[in-house]
């Protein structure tokens, strides 16, 4: 009897044992970048087994005599590199070249523009290393842009826009067919054939197999073709979007990053030909850009928002912790934000769907086990009740999570607390709202942005500024939300006599005032132009002041020392934030890996030195930037606000002399009292 | 006797399918509504009995909507009523030019409700009263009345009349004796119909105005639950539900009531 019931209890524990998954791996702790070439503006590259790079570039930007030009139409010499630097670099071609290449040992192929029988052709041509010998090999009449290329099996597979291909199969449903076709060269035979033109948007290469994602009129879909034989598989639908790149990391697995990648874009994400799921890998700081390639349990390439001037950056990043990692622990996330701005998956097949407002109280409110996570901001309308009303597993005794809001601004604290204390979100990100300006060129001017400056003041300022030609832009609109926000956060009606001042303020002093007036040869006109030009050539020194609020802009102004910030002037004295939190489902089927994940989450974002959310970071004490930073995010308030919807029609049929105030007062204080009181 | 049970246990099969149906899809909702109607809320579900109805009962925004929704039932239905009725008549009667536009009556209900919404907003610029919303009711709902008013008046055997009238019946005696009490069955389940689809007006509603938050005047029950749905207020949405099906409920016993008062 004993003995059973031993039996028992150790049966008992080997089974509690086995159903609690282990913690997954921290995906981003293991995917280190091994090497970045920032000196050079990388157009293409290929690399092989051993981490051997060899890759194109147009020179060094600040080399000018690399560009020439002819007729007004820019000619590139395209240069090779070695990764190790133990070669001299040796110039392609000096024509304008379609940016690719592919590599075998000490052999370059590469495509070229040419014009042959008086038509635009792409010449195939290979470059030897060792003799520095060119040689054409052969000319394709019917493509004009190369895409991407890969040797293998002695072959060279391409991926092309061909212009006959354009528009072929479309519907007018929406299916858009934008004329790549995939064609493959055999250099054994010296003969050219095509391997797919229906719908192809990527492919990759894992021994002789060619996996190619194509779309036609009912969505994207891979197929496979083997070189060697021949053969097509059938066509399998899975629906990544459009994506930037592609490669094939395994017999059936890949990776590619798409504009719906998380983490900012800075991962890739990896998934199956045969399973369900799919796992971010964090790539650091980077973001994963154009023309993936792998190798060897590394992943070379180009980053295509690098942080410096350069280019692309060349980047290698080992992700063989991920290669095994498990697709099956699914996670769902609905979300109101733009995925970009979802989380990393930190180990989890993360699946995140973007969602309606009101699809997404409807999933909330029905209580969908099918979601384990829910991802919204203090800007949605509901968020007040989800909180009230309890739609949330309790966080506080998720390991990492009290640490995390301890360390967090204590406005923050509050707002992911509920009445009774129970921790109901985990905050994410924050934006929050700071005038940045150049103290060198403000004061020049006699600009005074102090902390305590009046908004009157302010659009004196930027008046100031324009006449004395400065690079500046406020858009009216948004500046006008941010005083009726301010407003809001401590008034529940609009019927008083300091908002009939700011309603008036808005329309003298804002849009009707010179300095927010676009029209044509105004002084706002020009300076919105220049912001416009130094904004789009990266030139940020020259911008005088503009209202930020991502964690981005707050980085890119942190490099220049004169540049400062200070709260946006308001009438009420603290900055609107705005708050990205995400909280569990209480009836969520994986309802223990949600907990990890968040658990996962927390420690994550609380290491994260780039989170808003955390006024515990060593950045703060580097710079008077950073500490101005800290000040502005410290004086910030969560205002989960009623939507703009509330006022915002009336606002503008006043702003328009459509509506007298008093109108405008009774329509809007008619709606907002619907709002707070049904 | 044996044969007849076998009839009945047919016919009752029959009936599953229909009966599993409804209480899938309608009983089972409808007791979960009532039962998120009477906790705190979905999640903490701690029973507070009636205090979500005293909540809703007090809220003036509900009673405004309620206020709103039966305006619309006494003004609105009464009117269609009697215009679908002397177009239903007219028609019987064979009126010629009436039968030469009996398509326009039925027109509104094979036109996309956005398309209706846009010709309201251009004919009617001031919504400074619930008339657009009424006649927009009407408009749309006059179609359905008028055919299944005509449907009723032709129905009865023309043998009847002449029997009647074989019998020394006035024209009024042949409306009041014979017509009445033939279609007053179909004119009660037509008003019944059109006081079910007046709480259904707001898509109407609210693609004319363009927010959640129209002029009070406009403001019904399904903005109410609407709204609150958006707000994630589930107890104040199925308070709120509870009491509508209620309201309908009523209104269509009394109408069963007094059809069969009228029929004795």
């Amino acid at each position: 009897m004993k003995k059973g019931i031993l039996l028992l209890a150790a049966a008992l524990v080997l089974i509690c044992g086995c159903e609690r998954n282990e913690l997954p791996p921290d995906i981003a702790e293991t995917n280190k970048i091994e090497r970045v070439f920032s000196d050079e503006d990388v157009i293409a590259f290929d690399f092989d087994e051993n981490g051997k790079v060899r890759y194109l570039t147009f020179g060094k930007t600040s080399e000018f005599e690399e560009y020439s030009f002819s007729d007004g139409e820019p000619i590139y010499r395209l240069r090779l590199s070695a990764e190790d630097k133990s070669e001299d670099p040796c110039v392609l071609d000096e024509e304008n070249g379609p940016a690719n290449m592919c590599a075998d040992g000490d052999i370059v192929y590469y495509p070229s523009y040419i014009r042959e029988d008086h038509a635009e052709s792409v010449a195939l041509l290979r470059y030897s290393l060792k003799d520095h010998t060119k040689e054409k090999l052969h000319t394709y009449r019917n493509i004009t842009l190369v895409k991407k290329m890969i040797l293998a099996d002695n072959k060279i597979f391409m991926l092309a826009l061909d212009p006959a291909n354009f528009g072929v199969g479309e519907t007018g449903n929406g299916y858009y067919n934008s004329g790549e076709i995939l064609t493959c060269f055999d250099l054994a035979e010296n003969t050219e054939s095509v391997i797919w033109d229906k719908g192809a948007v990527e492919f990759g290469v894992w021994e002789s197999t060619l996996v190619i994602y194509a779309h036609d009129a009912d969505g994207y879909f891979f197929v496979t073709y083997d070189a060697a034989t021949g053969d097509y598989s059938e066509k399998k639908r899975d629906d990544l979007g459009m994506i930037f790149s592609f490669a094939m990391c395994g017999e059936d697995r890949y990776v590619y990053s798409a504009v719906e990648n998380s983490y900012n874009n800075s991962c890739v994400t990896m998934g199956s030909l045969t399973e369900k799921g799919r796992l971010d890998i964090p790539i650091s700081e980077v973001g994963a850009g154009g023309n993936i390639k792998f190798s060897n349990g590394r992943l070379c390439f180009i980053d295509a928002a690098p942080q410096s001037a350069t280019f692309g950056q060349l980047i290698i990043a080992d992700i063989s912790a991920a290669l095994n990692a498990d697709l099956s622990k699914f996670l769902s996330l609905a979300s109101t934000e733009i995925l970009s701005l979802v989380p990393g998956s930190l180990g989890f097949s993360l699946v995140a769907e973007q969602l309606e407002p009101e699809e997404f109280a409807l999933a909330l409110l029905s209580q969908d086990s099918d979601r384990d996570l829910f991802l919204f901001t203090s800007q949605d309308g509901f968020s007040q009740n989800a909180k009230n009303k309890g739609s949330f597993y309790p966080l506080n005794d998720i390991d990492g999570v009290e640490e995390y809001l301890n360390d967090c601004f204590p406005f923050i604290r509050d707002a992911m607390t509920d009445e009774n204390g129970n921790v109901w979100a985990l905050p994410v990100s924050l934006r929050v709202n700071a005038l940045c300006y150049d103290s060198e060129t403000s004061e020049q001017c006699g600009l005074n942005f102090s902390d305590n400056m009046q908004p009157d003041e302010f659009t004196e300022a930027l008046l100031k500024a324009q006449a004395s030609g400065l690079t500046c832009f406020i858009d009216p609109n948004y500046y006008s939300s941010l005083l009726i926000d301010g407003y809001l956060s401590r008034n529940t009606s609009f019927d008083t006599v300091s908002f009939r001042e700011l309603a008036e303020f808005i329309k003298t002093r804002i849009f009707k005032n010179e300095a927010f007036d676009m029209s044509g040869g105004s002084a706002a006109e020009a300076a919105f132009k220049r912001f416009g030009a130094a904004l789009a050539d990266g030139r940020l020194e020259d911008i005088a002041f503009e209202i930020i609020c991502y964690q981005s802009d707050f980085s890119r102004y942190s490099e220049f020392p004169y540049k400062k910030l200070a709260p946006v002037p308001g009438f009420y004295g603290n900055n609107s934030a705005v708050c990205t939190f995400i909280c569990v489902n209480p009836f969520a089927e994986n309802l223990q890996d949600a907990l990890d994940y968040i658990s996962l989450l927390a420690k994550t974002l609380h290491n994260d030195e780039e989170n808003l959310c955390v006024s515990e970071r060593s950045v703060y004490e580097t710079s008077e930037y950073y500490s101005e930073l800290k000040s502005v995010i410290n004086n910030g308030s969560i205002v989960f606000n009623c939507p703009n919807e509330v006022y915002a029609n009336a606002f503008y049929d006043y702003i328009g002399d459509k509506m007298t105030l008093d109108e405008f007062i009774a329509e809007a204080d008619r709606k907002l009292s619907a709002y707070l009181n049904e | 006797m044996k044969k007849h049970l076998k009839w009945n246990t047919k016919c009752k099969l029959c009936f599953l399918p229909s009966l599993i149906g409804t209480a899938v899809f309608f009983v089972v909702p409808y007791m979960r509504v009532l039962y998120y109607s009477l906790i705190d809320n979905q999640f903490r579900r701690n029973f507070v009995w009636f205090d979500n109805y005293i909540k809703t009962l007090t809220n003036k925004y509900f009673l405004l909507s309620l206020k709103n929704s039966l305006l619309l039932i006494a003004i609105a239905v009464p009117i269609l009523m009697v215009l679908a009725l002397v177009i239903s008549l007219a028609l019987s009667y064979g009126i010629k030019w009436v039968r030469k536009t009996r398509f326009a009556f039925v027109l509104p209900m094979v036109i996309p409700t956005a398309s209706i919404v846009l010709i309201w907003r251009s004919v009617f610029a001031d919504s400074s009263t619930a008339l657009p919303i009424y006649l927009l009711f009407i408009w749309k709902n006059i179609g359905i009345c008028i055919v299944l008013l005509t449907a009723a008046f032709t129905s009865i055997e023309g043998s009847v009349f002449e029997a009647a009238r074989l019998d020394g019946a006035n024209s009024l005696i042949l409306h009041t004796k014979i017509t009445i009490p033939m279609v007053a069955p179909t004119v009660f389940f037509t008003a019944l119909l059109s006081i079910v689809n007046s709480f259904k007006i707001f898509k109407e509603s609210y693609l004319f105005y363009g927010t959640n938050y129209p002029p009070d005047h406009s403001y019904t029950l399904q903005y109410y639950m609407n709204n609150n749905f958006l707000k994630l207020d589930y107890q104040s949405l199925a308070t709120s539900a509870v009491l509508t099906s209620i309201l309908v409920f009523g209104i269509v016993m009394s109408g069963i009531f007094i059809q069969r008062r009228f029929d004795r």
